[in-house]
């Protein structure tokens, strides 16, 4: 069935070089929602990198959360580089040269259409100028210093005027401008199906980097408690345990996996404690009880102010 | 796995670090009622004891709690201490053992009726008898302040 962004489950989670990905916002979406499950938004502008403030898709799951969705059963990993040589490897030429012809012909419909609306902007701007500043139009001082769009419309009048050899830059007609006008090719966020040919999911789907055995058990029993569970390196842990939607609550816990006789440090505790109060939060640790499989035990700890 | 073998309570360790947490409860903390718990019971040496304040106040019922109220609830709530070295290591068993040994409903109820959570203060010695305490709470329990 699919939910109110058109997604059908189970949707793809994609892998590349051991990371999981989500590339299309609708899938976002619905993880967000349904599954209460954030990621890490990872995509930035591929010519200003260092702009990384506000990032957008791909969204990079975390290992747990790839694992949880895929025992779900709610999605399942594609080895996105694999598909992608499989999918061009089983492209027909007929089928390849009509995707390039239907790309070509967008692309000019898009370029016509824009074409179009610059035509008519510079419609817009000339009417009230024609009528408030009929002088000025006819001056050729004036013309000069107007700007390089209103001179290029100009110039095939004046271009019989002049030796058109002398100015060949702006001696093209409409039909040149809009061959050599700037076009576009829509590049969509998520995989054409035409050369990439996921295969259909699974029985049993597999991960490649498992989520360790430490945190898991941890990760698992926290969402299942209505937690929003986010990557916790910014305060040194492996988890960051919201309440509700980030956007709506600040953490409650700053949370690290252990295994069940995985020794720790007294030192460490005490570090945890005055982190986890330094920042309003509570630091917490957990594990999968060994003796009773499946149940998890946590202990949250707080300076105790004295 | 078989049960850890019981912690020997009378090791010249565990005596040392509880007469140093007793006495800096009784002497400089100001603690009351303090009594020591050294049943084959539980896993490690324990105390409790009454805090002169109230060392935590639950935060769903923070906004009932005045300080200048002397027969508050929150004042006649006894506390556990776990006296334990700095360079001591601990595992989530560990800890798990000790707060099975607690009683249950010893805090009393919450707001909704139900029977509050188990927590202990953690009591950690450093080698020059500093000690700092840390509250342990057992399960998935809100911070104080957030």
């Amino acid at each position: 069935m699919a939910s109110q962004w058109g997604v059908v489950e189970p949707f793809i989670i994609y892998l590349v070089e051991g990371r999981y990905f989500l590339y299309d916002a609708n899938v976002v979406s619905h993880v967000r929602e349904m599954h209460r499950m954030c990621g890490c938004l990872t995509g930035t502008l591929p010519q200003i990198p260092q702009q990384n403030v506000f990032l957008g898709l791909p969204l990079e799951l975390m290992t747990e959360e790839a694992a949880l969705l895929v025992e779900k059963g709610a999605g399942y990993v594609v080895d996105d580089v694999k598909s992608h040589e499989r999918g061009l490897k089983a492209m027909m030429e007929a089928d390849k040269q009509a995707f390039l012809a239907a790309r070509e012909a967008e692309s000019v419909r898009e370029m016509q259409v824009l074409l179009k609306a610059a035509e008519e902007r510079k419609k817009a701007y000339k009417t009230p100028k024609a009528s408030s500043l009929k002088d000025g139009d006819d001056g050729g001082e004036d013309g000069e210093a107007e700007d390089a769009s209103e001179e290029m419309e100009e110039e095939p009048s004046s271009a019989t005027v002049f030796d058109p050899d002398t100015k060949p830059k702006n001696s093209r007609n409409s039909q040149d401008i809009s061959s050599t006008a700037l076009r576009y090719y829509p590049v969509p966020s998520t995989s054409m199906p035409l050369y990439h040919k996921p295969l259909p999911p699974p029985p049993l789907s597999s991960l490649a980097p498992v989520p360790s055995k430490t945190s898991y058990p941890l990760y698992k029993h926290l969402h299942a408690n209505s937690y929003f569970l986010s990557p916790g390196l910014r305060f040194g842990c492996q988890f960051m345990a919201y309440p509700g939607d980030p956007l709506r609550f600040h953490s409650h816990f700053v949370v690290t996996g252990m295994g069940w006789d995985e020794e720790i440090e007294m030192r460490d505790i005490v570090g945890g404690g005055r982190l986890g109060t330094g920042v309003k939060k509570a630091w917490m640790i957990g594990g999968e009880d060994k003796d009773k499989p499946g149940t998890v035990r946590t202990f949250c700890v707080e300076w105790g102010g004295f | 796995m078989s049960a850890p073998p019981p912690t020997d309570h009378s090791s010249p360790h565990l005596l040392d670090l509880l007469q140093t947490v007793h006495k800096n409860l009784l002497h400089q903390a100001d603690w009351s009622s303090l009594e020591i718990h050294t049943s084959p019971s539980y896993p490690r040496p324990l105390i409790t004891g009454l805090p002169p304040d109230p060392v935590y106040i639950d935060p769903d019922s923070a906004s009932d709690y005045s300080a200048d109220d002397r027969d508050a609830l929150e004042r006649k709530q006894q506390e556990w201490v776990l006296p334990v070295a700095l360079r001591e290591k601990w595992t989530l068993r560990k800890w798990a053992e000790v707060f099975d040994s607690l009683p249950e409903g010893f805090w009393g109820l919450n707001k909704e009726g139900v029977e509050k959570g188990k927590r202990l203060l953690l009591a950690v010695v450093s080698e020059d008898s500093t000690i700092v305490h840390y509250i342990v709470h057992d399960g998935i329990v809100k911070p104080r302040q957030n």
